[in-house]
């Protein structure tokens, strides 16, 4: 099995855009076909195993407010297989590693970290994901855990006067 | 040449450590009244001594911090004002995480998930990532008045498996 990752962060490829919403349509994650390009325009990494579209991972940029900066919150789906269990930790790493770069190389865009909202009860007791960098940082209304990391060249102003 | 050093003042009932720190918060006016300081000095976490001198107070709270629905240690620091420039504070913060974690992972039972501190300087953090050889401070959110909330949590900690469980509820559960 070898397993590769793409790309695929404000490529807006068709063919890849085009791949994804049949893989999502196959395995029947999004609810119709608006949803899903939408959704396609939000792609981060594509997984492979062996040339076949195993996982893919989409980023939607918005503004977190307890952090008051702006994240990437991730989305995953990766194909159901005991196999590829760890491909999912891997997609992460990736997109994380890619929306950094991209963020770094566009300070413009002021994008501060990425975010993952956990919606599968069970998981999440360690604080700190694996890798390291994803830290537990606060819930939703609806109980789900917000795990989120600061991009290391990110620095934030300081939101006291310096009278105060 | 000075020599400071640092002793683990941590849930140790020590009058000594006590009476330095109380006098050392009347010297620098840190206290606004005597019942602040009578719990304060209840908190004493790390202490930096200069000889026979009481140079620096950490303190160490324990209370929820609601946004993660955890306890955590909350991490205050004051150092004298003749030492002021040796960033005394800041080098105090990575030894008062271990003898917390230590006493944390001893005592499973008070459920202490992690250090915490408000910054309330606008000068510092603005690097949200944790600073190299300090606590391990994160970022985390703001309080109402604008100060960075940062904490650190510790490695062996395990929040409740259970989402939609409340605090209260994994505190009954854990005890059970």
């Amino acid at each position: 099995m070898a397993i590769t990752f793409v790309d695929a962060w404000r490529k807006c490829d068709p063919h890849q855009e085009a791949e994804a919403c049949a893989f999502w349509a196959r395995h029947k994650v999004r609810p119709d076909d608006a949803d899903a390009n939408i959704v396609a325009k939000q792609l981060a990494v594509l997984a492979y195993d062996d040339g076949a579209l195993i996982g893919i991972s989409t980023v939607s940029v918005s503004y977190f407010d307890p952090l008051q900066e702006k994240f990437g919150f991730v989305r995953e789906f990766v194909t159901s297989n005991l196999k590829l269990d760890h491909i999912n930790i891997e997609l992460t790493q990736k997109t994380l590693e890619v929306i950094e770069a991209y963020a770094q190389a566009h300070p413009e865009e002021e994008l501060a970290g990425m975010a993952v909202i956990l919606k599968a009860p069970g998981i999440g007791q360690r604080a700190i994901s694996p890798g390291g960098r994803l830290i537990l940082m606060g819930y939703t209304e609806q109980n789900e855990q917000v795990r989120a990391c600061w991009f290391d060249h990110f620095r934030v102003k300081s939101r006291l006067s310096a009278t105060d | 040449m000075t020599i400071i050093t640092f002793v683990d003042a941590w849930r140790k009932i020590n009058p000594k450590f006590e009476a330095d720190a109380l006098a050392l918060w009347e010297r620098e006016g840190a206290m606004p009244d005597d019942n602040e300081a009578a719990a304060r000095v209840k908190q004493l976490a790390l202490l930096a001594y200069e000889g026979d001198e009481l140079v620096a107070i950490t303190t160490a709270h324990v209370r929820v911090l609601e946004r993660l629905r955890q306890k955590f240690a909350f991490f205050r620091g004051i150092v004298s004002s003749s030492h002021r420039q040796q960033h005394l504070a800041i080098s105090m913060g990575k030894p008062v995480y271990d003898l917390v974690e230590t006493y944390a992972l001893a005592h499973p039972e008070e459920n202490i998930a992690g250090l915490a501190a408000v910054v309330s300087s606008p000068v510092l953090g603005a690097r949200p990532n944790p600073y190299p050889n300090g606590a391990g401070f994160v970022l985390i959110g703001y309080t109402p008045k604008g100060e960075q909330v940062r904490v650190s949590w510790f490695d062996h900690y395990r929040v409740p498996a259970n989402l939609s469980e409340t605090f209260e509820q994994s505190q009954i559960r854990l005890q059970n």
